[in-house]
């Protein structure tokens, strides 16, 4: 099961890697799963996204982070 | 330090958005020391690559990226000339085993073709990478080991692409794991497919392009993200810093590759192989005076000057090879009595009139050889030959028997992109709809995607065009990205090349949409790689004319035809020239009769003044006007006089053009090919500019003022997109003027011959048919009996051919004839009877009147027939047709029927059957010529054409035929927009409108005002 979230987070970073951030309780990121670039659909003018499916000290959690306006969002959480 | 190994170009097709000058110039702004291209399938941009890069100091490495035969991907790069040709021959043998649309390498190829070549093990759709990200790590070993077994351990490199995929953190860990285990070194691509990160929508576009979807829609080969353009030395490093070898061993490869493409050799195959150059040239310098004493009563010193200067010419350029080898082609046609005719800018060479290839004394017409052949551009010759179209095969065939199949192939040609193309296929990703697509293009003329902008605030008329507003701007934007960039490969009309060894050490081959094999390089880089292109042509005009002469019998040989025959130059003033070569369109009709032409000179001219250039830069009327003394000629420099005065002082031929760029700007006869190229093809914009100002700057250089110059530049540029050259004017003329002799004095055999060569010409057969009739030559029916296989003529008459009925087939046709060697046919039941021909064909053949001898109804033998073909089988007697008190099908459906099936008939004219119920005041097309003012003329619509105009607005030229003849009508925008459904859609037209007439000679034209169905 998992859960759309897509509200705005601010993660503690390491480099340009996510390593923990809050989102109703702290989620420390135990380690990457997967990490992509999507275009998006950018004939709609929708930006550019770095996605990062990162394995949480509570659950799998999918994080965006777009470059465009250096803004977090977490996106979705999973069991 | 980093060097980019597996780059795709626009030759990709397709799939690479940055041509190969923008990622050339990149490479050497960040002093990459190398480049590998690795196009799909294909080494098409391999010459252009070589010499780009070259003169930009980076070493150019050739590859491609291949498809295996089980589908999976693998990137080869040519470590040296070996290498470069096993590619050539994987991809021979990948088109082979594949499909014309996909090259699929057989393994066992790979293996039989190893040599030269450094392999990376290739994308996520090589097998390394599909097992690895298949989680089957042991058939990723194997992968791997299979290439190693194939190509060596010191050959073979795990290809790694940081792709920022969601695989890609899985896929670069296998490769790693695999490195370790089977000490396979790493290499880093980047799978490159555009310059910069925001060239990836057009990337996006093109592959919508090519997968046939839009934006919006999903497709599996449309990539995620914007990662694969040509990353920087410091980004390369940065995404793979765990892995600094894969970025190392780039460099170390560089440095193993050497040139691998051999450039400017002379592959041309030795005419005497064992004794070198030498023995040609003086051969050719035999032929050649042969020809001369031949050609010439008399050899004047500047005869001999000019013949020497050519000979020295092509020695020095070692090309004696070349013109021996189409002297001999055309040799071997000429005892074969196929009728051929060379054409094009070798029509510029006296040695090429000697030796017969052409017929255009370029001595006595003072034509420049520079403009065929010149040592500064050092380019290979060009020979154009038309031959007759039932033959081209035949000296096709022979050329592959003379040198061998392995040695001989057609050449390609490219589908670039041009404005209109760019809108369709830009716009069609975009999601725009057809009936949009259509606004868009419409007025677009053909210029390059790049000038589409320009075009939008050049011409008044598209000053309200669509594309002018706001959100079309990304779509020119697009277009203009993706200019001149190649869409497709196609086959050249008649190009082959001849080598004088395999042609896959040079190119690979791949089959056509016609199955013949094509190399994978045009005209213009074939050349380079030292390989000559000599051009087989078919043309049915010559067909017809030699179909002609052989029913015409010995009493006039071709080339004695009078060059001034008085009869034939009336024919031409008139303007009656239906079925003339080059002269018949309605356009070269009115212009004949405009023109007056009395002497050969004006042919010349009229076959160069109807392009869409001599039109749209208005210099049809000044050169008529000019030519009959009705306007001042006047020169923009008086050292244009020279140069302009036997055109009356406008710019019609490309030789002029040349001629002028040297003596007002001083070009070298290089700058000047330069220019004319420009024009022909006009591709760029930019192109185009950059002359111009190199034109204006060496003019002002030489003392002519900066206003003038480019007020004569400006006036050259006008002639853009006008393709004839003098000579080739020339050959086309003397076919025009040969086939209007023919058409004058031998008419019915003449028509007969066109009618047998159909479809050929302006003009569908009912037409030629009309035309005849008027000439008071009878056309007689279909006859089961007398009828031969193709129409006949005599004095008088013009025969239908049974060949004309449709679905008519080789097979039935043998059969009847062989029926009548026996013996006459003497009922239908004979007929059907002995011959093999089925009941559908003789339902033709009734309909089309070829046993109204029999003196049975066409409905009655249609009745009758089904029966006889039961009895045919089964049953021994014949049986007798017992229905003759059928009554015929009436007139009108009679003629209706016997049109279907013919496409033409003997039975008159349809607007026969309307006449009578036609008020008085419908003129006939005869008296079109003395009416006055307004007037109304009925008739069958003959080729409705929207050709493009000088305003760039749509004008609907249709050509009106009736029972006496021909009336052309015009068809301003205002009225075809009224009636443009009853235009295109009803055979018969009634038609309202103003007599035109530009001058005294012209034959009467119709404007349109009001248009009707005529039912």
């Amino acid at each position: 099961m998992s859960k759309l979230i897509n509200q705005p987070v601010e993660p503690e970073l390491a480099g340009s890697f996510p390593v923990s951030f809050s989102f109703g309780q702290n989620f420390i990121i135990k380690y990457i799963l997967k990490h992509w670039r999507e275009a998006g659909e950018w004939w709609l003018n929708q930006p550019e996204l770095f996605v990062y499916e990162v394995m949480t000290n509570h659950c799998r959690c999918e994080l965006h982070f777009l470059p465009a306006t250096g803004k977090w969002i977490l996106y979705r959480l999973a069991d | 330090m980093f060097v980019h190994l597996h780059v795709h170009s626009p030759y990709s097709f397709l799939d690479g958005a940055s041509s190969l000058e923008a990622l050339l110039n990149q490479a050497a702004l960040w002093n990459m020391p190398a480049m590998a291209l690795t196009d799909h399938s294909n080494v098409s941009g391999a010459v252009e690559f070589q010499r780009i890069a070259l003169g930009l100091g980076v070493k150019p490495i050739q590859g491609a990226e291949i498809t295996t035969e089980d589908g999976t991907h693998l990137t080869l790069i040519a470590e040296n000339k070996v290498g470069y040709q096993s590619i050539c021959r994987l991809l021979t043998a990948g088109y082979s085993h594949g499909s014309r649309h996909q090259a699929l390498v057989p393994w066992k190829a790979l293996a039989e073709n190893n040599r030269g070549l450094i392999v990376l093990s290739g994308c996520h759709h090589s097998g390394v990478a599909q097992a690895i990200l298949g989680k089957n790590y042991a058939q990723a070993k194997a992968e791997a080991l299979r290439l190693v077994e194939i190509f060596g351990r010191n050959q073979v490199y795990l290809e790694m692409v940081h792709s920022y995929l969601p695989f890609t953190k899985h896929l670069l860990r296998g490769l790693f794991k695999l490195h370790q285990e089977l000490h396979i070194p790493l290499v880093a691509t980047n799978n490159v497919h555009y310059l910069r990160k925001d060239d990836f929508h057009i990337h996006d576009l093109l592959v919508c392009t090519r997968t046939q979807t839009k934006l919006g829609e999903l497709n599996v080969e449309r990539p995620l993200n914007g990662e694969s353009y040509f990353a920087s030395a410091e980004e390369m490093k940065m995404r793979f810093a765990p892995f600094p070898d894969a970025i190392k061993n780039t460099l170390e490869i560089a440095e193993r590759c050497t040139l691998a493409l051999d450039l400017g050799r002379n592959l041309f195959p030795r005419y005497f192989p064992d004794q070198g150059p030498k023995k040609a040239i003086r051969f050719l310098r035999e032929l050649t005076w042969t020809g001369a004493r031949r050609r010439y009563s008399s050899i004047s010193s500047p005869l001999i000057e000019r013949i020497e200067h050519e000979l020295n010419i092509i020695e020095q350029l070692d090309v004696a090879d070349y013109f021996l080898a189409v002297w001999d082609l055309v040799q071997y046609a000429q005892k074969q009595n196929i009728r051929y005719a060379g054409r094009g800018s070798a029509a510029d060479s006296v040695v090429v009139y000697c030796l017969e290839i052409t017929n255009v004394d370029s001595f006595a017409r003072g034509l420049l050889f520079e403009r065929f052949l010149s040592l500064e551009r050092a380019q290979k010759p060009d020979i154009d030959i038309d031959f007759d179209a039932r033959y081209r095969d035949q000296v096709a065939d022979y050329v592959y028997k003379r040198y061998g199949s392995e040695r001989v192939a057609s050449v390609c040609t490219f589908q670039t992109y041009h404005a209109r193309s760019a809108i369709r296929d830009m716009g069609k990703a975009l999601g725009f709809s057809p009936a949009e697509l259509q606004q868009l293009t419409k007025n677009i003329t053909s210029v390059p995607s790049d000038g589409i902008r320009s075009l939008l605030h050049r011409l008044p008329e598209l000053k309200h065009h669509p594309l002018h507003q706001a959100k079309y701007s990304k779509l020119l934007d697009y277009c203009a990205a993706i200019n001149g960039f190649p869409r497709q490969i196609g086959t050249h009309l008649g190009g082959l090349v001849v080598c004088g060894e395999p042609l896959t050490t040079v190119t690979p081959l791949q089959p056509s949409a016609k199955g013949v094999l094509i190399t994978q390089f045009d005209k213009n880089t074939i050349e380079d790689l030292g390989l000559i292109k000599i051009d087989l042509l078919s043309l049915r005009t010559l067909a017809a004319v030699s179909d002609a002469m052989q029913q015409v019998g010995p009493q006039i040989a071709y080339g004695e035809i009078p060059t001034d025959d008085k009869p034939t130059f009336a024919r031409l003033q008139r303007g009656d020239t239906v079925g003339v070569f080059q002269l018949e369109s309605p356009a070269q009709r009115s212009l004949q009769s405009r023109l007056q032409a009395d002497r050969f000179e004006d042919i010349v001219a009229s076959v160069a003044l109807i392009r869409p250039g001599p039109i749209k830069g208005n210099m049809v009327d000044p050169f008529i006007a000019r030519r009959h003394g009705r306007e001042e000629i006047t020169y923009l420099h008086p050292k244009l006089k020279k140069i302009l005065a036997p055109t009356y002082g406008v710019v019609l031929y490309q030789e002029q053009v040349i001629e002028i760029a040297t003596e007002i700007a001083g070009f070298t006869p290089g700058e000047s090919d330069r220019l004319r190229k420009a024009m022909t093809t006009y591709r760029s914009q930019r192109e185009m500019e950059q002359i111009g100002e190199e034109f204006i700057t060496k003019a002002t250089e030489r003392g002519i003022e900066k206003e003038q110059a480019e007020l004569i530049f400006s006036y050259v540029v006008g002639y853009s997109g006008y393709g004839f050259c003098e000579a080739h004017a020339a050959a086309f003329a003397d076919t025009a003027y040969r086939t209007a002799y023919l058409l004058e004095h031998y008419p019915a055999q003449f028509y007969a011959a066109l009618l047998n060569q159909q479809p050929m010409g302006f003009y569908p057969p009912n037409t030629l048919c009309v035309q005849a009739r008027n000439r008071g030559i009878a056309i007689l029916p279909l006859h089961i009996n007398e009828s031969d296989v193709e129409f006949s003529a005599g004095e008088r008459f013009i025969r239908i051919g049974l060949k004309q009925v449709k679905g008519m087939e080789t097979a039935f046709l043998d059969s009847i004839t062989l029926a009548r060697t026996e013996r006459n046919f003497s009922s239908m039941q004979d007929f059907v009877y002995r011959t093999t021909v089925n009941k559908d064909v003789t339902e033709n053949l009734i309909l089309g009147g070829a046993f109204d001898c029999f003196s049975i109804n066409r409905r009655a033998l249609l009745w009758n027939l089904p029966k006889l073909y039961q009895s045919k089988q089964g049953s021994l007697f014949l049986e007798t047709p017992t229905t003759h008190t059928l009554h015929d099908f009436p007139p009108f459906d009679r003629w209706l029927k016997e049109y279907a099936v013919l496409s033409l008939t003997a039975q008159g004219h349809i607007m026969e059957f309307f006449r009578p119920r036609l008020s008085k005041k419908v003129l006939t097309t005869k008296d079109v010529e003395f009416a006055k003012e307004t007037l109304q003329v009925a008739g069958l619509v003959i080729r409705p054409h929207r050709p493009p105009t000088r305003s760039g607005k749509t004008v609907v030229f249709l050509t009106l035929e009736d029972e006496y003849g021909l009336v052309d009508v015009t068809i301003f925008e205002d009225i075809y927009k009224k009636y443009a459904k009853t235009i295109y859609s009803e055979p018969l037209l009634l038609i309202t409108g103003e007599i035109s007439r530009r001058d005294l000679n012209e034959r009467a034209s119709i404007v349109a005002s009001h248009i009707q169905a005529l039912r």
